[in-house]
């Protein structure tokens, strides 16, 4: 079955180019929705109950991403989806704010492919692709 | 200083040459045609944890032959197109520069880059620690990190 | 594994489904091995990428497409397409191998980081990436592709041989 992915960046570039690096990293038979910023990310993850993952900023305008996962884990409908952290303000105090919110990896930016194979390949393994 | 500069150099060879597809050589200002207006101005502030900002400066044509690179070079730019791909950039430099210049242990807070469009030449800003030029394959860029007197990095 | 591999001089592309087949290019310096791999067809193909940008020589373009990166990309997903794979390479797995640094006349641009970021920039432009790469360095690449297996076997005189 086809599988749909939310990506949430407040930059039109960054969301076209995660999802291609997605594509071309073998996730191309999947579903892309787009949401640019944490309050619009959560009104789309009610609106799609079958979300097989999110793909999420921090920095970003009106709600971020920190907030956005809080909220996420403290509701019984979304804190089961599994969130793939991309951000550019990674380092090891951020990995260690996110831990309690369970993400299910932390990528830095830019997005470098040879660099994120495995970890692509790794979460294709776990959403069952 | 020293740490500042490789910081900067490091984090905008990276980005550019991931994102943009083409490589940025440190150079001394002299050695490059000084930036001329009209150009565009991409603004991030730092607030944690020491307050300042980095700016890139870069010409409009070579802004949008970036940004056309880093977008595939397919859709027509529009002027929005290219303001989203050089916040994309400053955003992405930016957060590698904090991830070098602070502690890991400390997190570091951004703002939300904004790009204006200048029709003329600009003041120059007093606190600027550094400004650093890079050549790039089609012209160059500028780079300046400011922060507020008694917390350079 | 057939006895002989096809050999690619610079500026050369070509691709194979033949079980057991092997592409193979000798003494990448500042030049790059472009190879796609397309895991449906089994299909391989690879070409040795010597400058970035075909508008300095649009004869030698025309005649060897393989030599300009510009130019190599499009030439190498025609020739994989004859061989039944997807046009477009939806699906292929590419990979760079080669680029050593060796600077300019001025001694401001790498030639080897240019030619790999110019093929990258037309990997993207086709919506296709590298998702392996063995770039850089001050050294000489020979680099064989493997059919069967979808080895990529490097080999360097002072540095032994690896796969990636």
């Amino acid at each position: 079955m086809e599988k749909t992915i939310l990506i949430i960046d407040d930059s039109r570039t960054a969301r076209m180019f995660i999802k291609q690096c997605f594509e071309i990293a073998g996730f191309a038979g999947c579903h892309f929705l787009e949401a640019s910023q944490g309050q619009e990310g959560l009104d789309m993850m009610r609106s799609h109950p079958k979300l097989a993952l999110v793909i999420t900023d921090i920095n970003m305008p009106v709600k971020d991403g920190i907030s956005m996962l809080r909220d996420m884990r403290a509701d019984k409908d979304l804190k089961h989806i599994p969130v793939l952290v991309i951000t550019s303000t990674q380092n090891a105090a951020r990995e260690a704010e996110l831990v309690p919110l369970q993400v299910a990896g932390i990528l830095a930016k830019p997005l470098h492919l040879p660099q994120i194979a495995q970890t692509l390949t790794n979460l294709k393994t776990q959403l069952g692709m | 200083m020293n740490a500042s500069i490789t910081a900067l150099n490091n984090a905008v060879q990276d980005t550019l040459e991931t994102l943009a597809f083409t490589e940025a050589v440190p150079v001394a200002a002299a050695r490059v045609e000084p930036l001329s207006a009209p150009f565009y101005v991409t603004t991030l502030e730092v607030k944690q944890p020491y307050a300042g900002s980095i700016r890139l400066m870069i010409g409009r044509e070579l802004a949008i032959s970036l940004v056309s690179s880093m977008l595939g070079g397919s859709d027509p730019m529009g002027d929005a197109s290219v303001q989203d791909g050089l916040c994309e950039l400053v955003n992405t430099i930016s957060g590698r520069i904090l991830a070098h210049l602070v502690d890991n242990s400390s997190s570091f807070d951004l703002g939300i880059p904004q790009t204006i469009f200048m029709e003329t030449a600009r003041p120059r800003d007093p606190d600027v620690l550094v400004r650093q030029t890079y050549a790039l394959n089609e012209g160059s860029i500028e780079l300046e990190l400011a922060f507020k007197k008694g917390q350079a990095a | 594994m057939s006895e002989k591999p096809i050999m690619l001089g610079v500026g050369n592309l070509d691709g194979t489904r033949t079980p057991g087949a092997r592409l193979k290019t000798m003494a990448l310096g500042s030049c790059v091995a472009l190879i796609m791999m397309d895991p449906l067809t089994k299909a391989i193909g690879m070409a040795h990428v010597a400058l970035p940008e075909s508008s300095t020589d649009a004869v030698k373009a025309l005649a060897m497409p393989g030599y300009f990166a510009d130019t190599a990309v499009t030439a190498l997903l025609a020739r994989m397409a004859r061989l039944g794979c997807d046009p477009r390479g939806q699906g292929f797995i590419v990979k760079l191998v080669g680029g050593s640094n060796i600077m300019d006349g001025e001694g401001l641009f790498n030639i080897g980081k240019r030619n790999v970021l110019a093929l990258k920039k037309c990997l993207w432009q086709s919506r296709l990436a590298p998702m392996a790469e063995d770039v850089g360095g001050d050294h000489s690449r020979t680099v064989e592709v493997h059919q069967e297996s979808g080895h990529i076997v490097i080999t360097c005189p002072r540095k032994g041989v690896w796969e990636i």
